[in-house]
């Protein structure tokens, strides 16, 4: 056992003082497709999820299954119980995660390389032969009910949970993928393990994303490519083709007891996978730059002003944030700035700028293999293609300054805000009522 | 502190409470009052920052470190990693919370912030920016009790330039007034984001009952009005007592060449002056007090919607018991096992829905933290129940020897972990430079193996049984009487604040329940008496703390208790509420 510790601490060391590099590559095996990225650093990073998300149920099951992944996680396997399997995969460094997302859940698992057969073999297990005993069932629903409260407590998450479900209301991410208080109530152990066993593992919506230290012969060995059973059950998001507003609008929701108050303001934006995507985020990171002289070192307005695009949803949108015991004038200034990059563009100099922090960002992401693994997962998921996650620099790269501005212009019309907090601070509503264009 | 928790650290002012372990006072078995010691000697009472166990030449680093220490006391590591082209490049600075004073409380976080704005080349906020964006940095800083660390990360065509950028911000600051009076709204901002989080609420004032008067020396964040009442002058008087060559590591890692860095750190940073006096000499630190009683404290916030526990020690430190560390990190391993015994009696049985327990590394007094979700349909039978199991922790029989190895292993798996990312390995090496010194990092695998059982109940008997804790759980207010006061304060120090306010003299009804739970409290609890103070700005103040009074006394024959045991003091302020608090009667 020490030898082995060893050999995945010297392997790591042998590997950092290298500098070889192998790019991505998909196959398939057994139906199932893989992406696969070498790197020899002594340890492996493999997802196993499946598609479908909150496609999967509706809206009476919300949070089910997070329900369900966690309760086949919490059970284990007959031949090794929950709890005996998590303290095996601490002892032998193996890390697991359940994850169930909006698109997709399964399992995220990193080992040392003399250890991800073993791992592998029995998330395997889990996947087709839990235990998914009622009483890690009732443990997980008592948990989950927690966090979403607690979830609920703590502002930031409260604002976006409440603008996601408010602006897509009437489809998919209207349903929150950890549940509702009023969902889960719903959750029966039966009708979990029912989904579990009979919906949720599913061979015709499985992908698999490993990064690390193990060849493409030893993948194909795993025997979890011949077990997972083929439902070949359909998943189709119902969401609308693109988020856009023609007028601004407020939304607030009235909270005592906190220090500052919260705001996001939503903007319309370009689909995914189109030729304007790329210049959006690159305009929107330029913008989180601009918010942060603008709101916080000239005006001191906000500690954590932001501004985004978030590619991380199907339909996706971009996002001014901003908490301020101001809102009123940290809004008008957020308004003022994207209004004024919109009529006079942004410099070449700032332009040139991000892209070289882009740079620095796309290779913090590729540092460690489960960062990678997991960029692959989210962009086959969301964006239907994984090698996005490695041309993403190359397309930041060859874009120009013409494009980004045109993006933001055709784009950015209006801003949705979304306020929680003492809503006795907003004195002007007009200053959120005003069109960006 | 295992790597894994240390990783959830939060950024630019981080909450983190780092402990110093003081072990000063002598105590061997629970429930003995701590050796008495009057206020005046324990604030004699200070610690030697480096004492003999924590110096060293060179210090032992693993294969892909290399060090160098440069004529003005700077030390410099570079960890060669070539994995993606990056290097990041940090500066850690031994300040923080621990070297603040009242008059100081927040200012160590203030500074770090400063950094990141005018220096002598870099004439303004706007100008150094645009730097950072020519370079493709990505940058923060972090402020905790023990270390305050600046870091850029940018690709590795850039690093000469990051570090000469680096060296006027860390050297040349100029502290612009301007500047100052505008970010000090901006940590204003962030103070009170955290004072939004009522989690944070449960968290400050478990920390004011286990650091007591020294307690802003455990709290980065700092003080809301030192913070906005901060001056360019006191920002020079920080730089002029911390910010040496000598009290401080520079550590780049990543894609470098180790002979280049050290050559650029000379260039760029080996004109930077040392101080001319020891500095922990100069501005020494104090000794914490241990905790005088235990406390449990009913924290209620509006924000709140579920309940959540806490429960703490002072632990041990670096600077006066090592070894007690690893035990530490050793044995609450053990406890988050989920075959231990610890989760099969508390949350296997549904008591809790999750409970963690650990020990945070600190060069002074680290705090032994439990944090626990309880189950709110049994939050009194939750809490007394752990008292009882933390009763166990030193059985023989608490754990086995397979749990014991296995615990050594997940540490160990841990530190290897740490290993993957140049770019966060670099800010782990600097916080165990912080609390203890590179050795420490580098030889924890070895020492951690060496750990027995002997030392685990060495470690228990002097820090759990051997003091006092301090327990506080947050409730939303509809989920208060659920709480059986009674139940879960009994043998303990009770101080609460109710924030409902006397509106006059006939209004006692309403809190009759409340004064009755006050008068049984006295009744169990012989050796104590009662205070309760109520600070309001209504011209019948004192109508209604005689009322108070007399319902008191008129109900006080009802349990048994004297009527010299309570008192209820009137307090004319702004700050609206009632303080209740047993105080041991002094013989």
């Amino acid at each position: 056992m020490k030898a082995r510790f060893l050999t995945f601490l010297s392997a790591v060391l042998v590997s950092v003082l290298s500098t070889e590099a192998q790019q991505a590559k998909e196959f398939s095996v057994n139906g199932v497709p893989v992406v696969f990225r070498p790197v020899p650093n002594g340890l492996v990073s493999a997802y196993i999820v499946f598609y479908g998300g909150v496609a999967n149920y509706d809206s009476t099951e919300a949070g089910i299954e997070f329900t369900a992944i966690h309760t086949a996680y919490e059970s284990g396997i007959p031949s090794l119980p929950g709890d005996q399997m998590q303290d095996l995969f601490a002892e032998l460094g193996i890390r697991v995660s359940p994850l169930a997302q909006r698109h997709y859940c399964g399992f995220a698992i990193t080992a040392p390389s003399e250890y991800i057969d073993t791992a592998i073999s029995i998330i395997g297990g889990i996947l087709t032969n839990s235990l998914f005993d009622e009483k890690s069932f009732q443990k997980v629903i008592r948990r989950q009910k927690v966090m979403i409260n607690n979830e609920w407590a703590n502002p930031d998450d409260a604002l976006r949970i409440w603008s996601i479900t408010h602006m897509f209301k009437g489809y998919e991410y209207e349903k929150y993928h950890k549940g509702t208080n009023r969902s889960l109530q719903n959750l029966t152990y039966d009708k979990v393990k029912d989904y579990y066993l009979n919906r949720l593992v599913d061979k015709s919506r499985a992908f698999i994303s490993v990064v690390g230290d193990i060849s493409e012969e030893q993948i194909k060995q795993w025997p979890i490519f011949n077990k997972l059973p083929d439902r070949s059950m359909k998943v189709e998001f119902h969401l609308p083709e693109r988020i856009h507003f023609e007028n601004s609008e407020l939304f607030t929701m009235h909270r005592e007891g906190m220090a500052t108050n919260y705001l996001r303001g939503i903007i319309g934006a370009p689909r995914l996978n189109t030729p304007d995507e790329v210049p959006y985020r690159l305009a929107f990171e330029i913008l989180d730059d601009k918010m942060f002289v603008e709101i916080r070192t000239k005006r001191n307005l906000s500690y954590a002003p932001a501004a985004f695009y978030t590619t991380v949803m199907k339909t996706p949108y971009a996002i001014l944030y901003v908490s301020s015991t101001l809102p009123d004038s940290a809004a008008s200034v957020m308004w003022r700035t994207v209004k004024d990059v919109i009529e006079n563009g942004f410099s070449e100099k700032e332009f040139r700028n991000t892209k070289e922090l882009m740079r620095t960002r796309f290779y913090l992401q590729m540092e460690g293999n489960a960062s990678m693994a997991g960029a692959y997962v989210r962009h086959q998921m969301i964006a239907g293609d994984w090698k996005r996650a490695d041309l993403y620099s190359e397309w930041i790269k060859n874009t120009t300054i013409e494009q980004v501005n045109n993006a933001l212009r055709k784009y950015a019309h209006a801003i949705r805000w979304y306020y929680l907090g003492d809503t006795t601070q907003i004195k002007n509503k007009q200053v959120y009522l005003k069109p960006l264009q | 502190m295992t790597y894994k928790s240390l990783l959830r650290s939060l950024t630019i002012s981080s909450i983190i409470v780092s402990v110093f372990s003081c072990g000063i006072f002598k105590k061997s078995q629970k429930e003995v009052e701590p050796t008495k010691m009057p206020d005046t000697l324990w604030n004699n009472l200070y610690y030697e920052m480096f004492p003999a166990h924590l110096t060293y030449d060179v210090p032992k680093l693993p294969e892909n470190f290399h060090y160098k220490k440069l004529p003005n006391g700077l030390e410099v590591v570079v960890i060669e990693d070539h994995s993606v082209p990056l290097v990041t490049v940090e500066i850690a600075v031994h300040n923080g919370a621990f070297t603040e004073d009242s008059s100081l409380d927040g200012l160590s976080h203030l500074y770090e912030h400063m950094f990141f704005k005018a220096n002598k080349k870099y004439q303004s906020q706007e100008e150094f920016m645009d730097r950072v964006k020519e370079l493709g940095i990505v940058f923060n800083g972090t402020t905790s009790d023990e270390r305050v660390n600046y870091f850029f990360t940018m690709p590795s065509d850039n690093w000469r330039e990051g570090i000469e950028f680096m060296s006027y911000a860390i050297q040349f600051p100029l502290f612009d007034s301007v500047e100052m009076k505008k970010e000090n709204v901006v940590v204003a901002g962030e103070f009170q984001r955290l004072e939004s989080n009522p989690f944070w609420h449960l968290y400050f004032r478990r920390n004011k009952y286990l650091w007591q008067n020294l307690i802003t020396r455990k709290n980065a964040i700092g003080n809301y009005d030192v913070i906005l009442n901060a001056t360019s002058e006191i920002m020079r008087k920080i730089k002029n007592r911390y910010y040496y060559p000598n009290n401080s590591i520079l550590v780049v890692a990543g894609d470098v060449n180790p002979d280049s860095v050290f050559r650029a750190a000379e260039k760029y940073l080996g004109s930077w002056q040392p101080s001319n006096f020891d500095i922990f000499k100069k501005y020494p630190i104090p000794r914490f007090k241990p905790v005088p009683h235990n406390v449990t404290f009913i924290e209620q916030r509006e924000i709140a919607r579920m309940p959540m526990f806490m429960k703490a020690w002072q632990g041990p430190g670096t600077i006066e018991d090592i070894e007690a560390t690893y035990a530490a990190d050793v044995f609450f391993s053990i406890l988050e096992q989920k075959t231990s015994r610890f989760q099969k009696s508390l949350v296997d049985s549904g008591y809790f829905l999750q409970i963690s327990a650990s020990y945070q590394t600190s060069r002074f007094t680290g705090p032994i933290s439990i944090y626990a979700v309880p189950n709110p349909s049994k939050l009194n039978e939750a809490i007394v129940k752990l008292r009882l199991e933390v009763k166990k922790w030193a059985d023989p029989d608490y754990f086995t020897d397979e749990q014991l190895e296995r615990a050594k292993k997940i540490l160990i798996n841990d530190w290897k972990y740490s290993f993957e990312r140049a770019s966060q390995l670099i800010h782990t090496f600097t916080f165990w430079w912080a609390v203890a010194n590179p050795d420490y990092f580098t030889t924890y695998p070895e020492k951690i193996k060496q750990v027995t059982r002997e030392d685990i109940k060495r470690f228990i008997d002097k820090y759990i049984y051997g003091t006092n804790w301090v327990e506080g759980i947050l409730v939303p207010p509809q989920m208060v009487q659920m709480i059986d006061k009674i139940h879960v304060i009994r043998d303990t120090y009770y101080d609460y604040q109710y924030k409902w306010i006397p509106e006059g003299a006939d209004d006692t009804i309403k809190y009759a329940n409340a004064m009755r739970d006050w008068l049984f409290l006295l009744r169990i609890n012989p050796d104590r008496r009662l205070v309760v103070t109520i600070h309001s700005d209504k011209d019948n103040l004192n109508e209604i703390a005689n009322a108070y009074q007399q319902f008191l006394t008129n109900n006080a024959g009802l349990f048994g208790v004297e009527k010299n045991r309570f008192k209820v003091k009137a307090v004319a302020s702004d700050q609206k509420g009632i303080s209740v608090k047993l105080q041991k009667i002094e013989s």
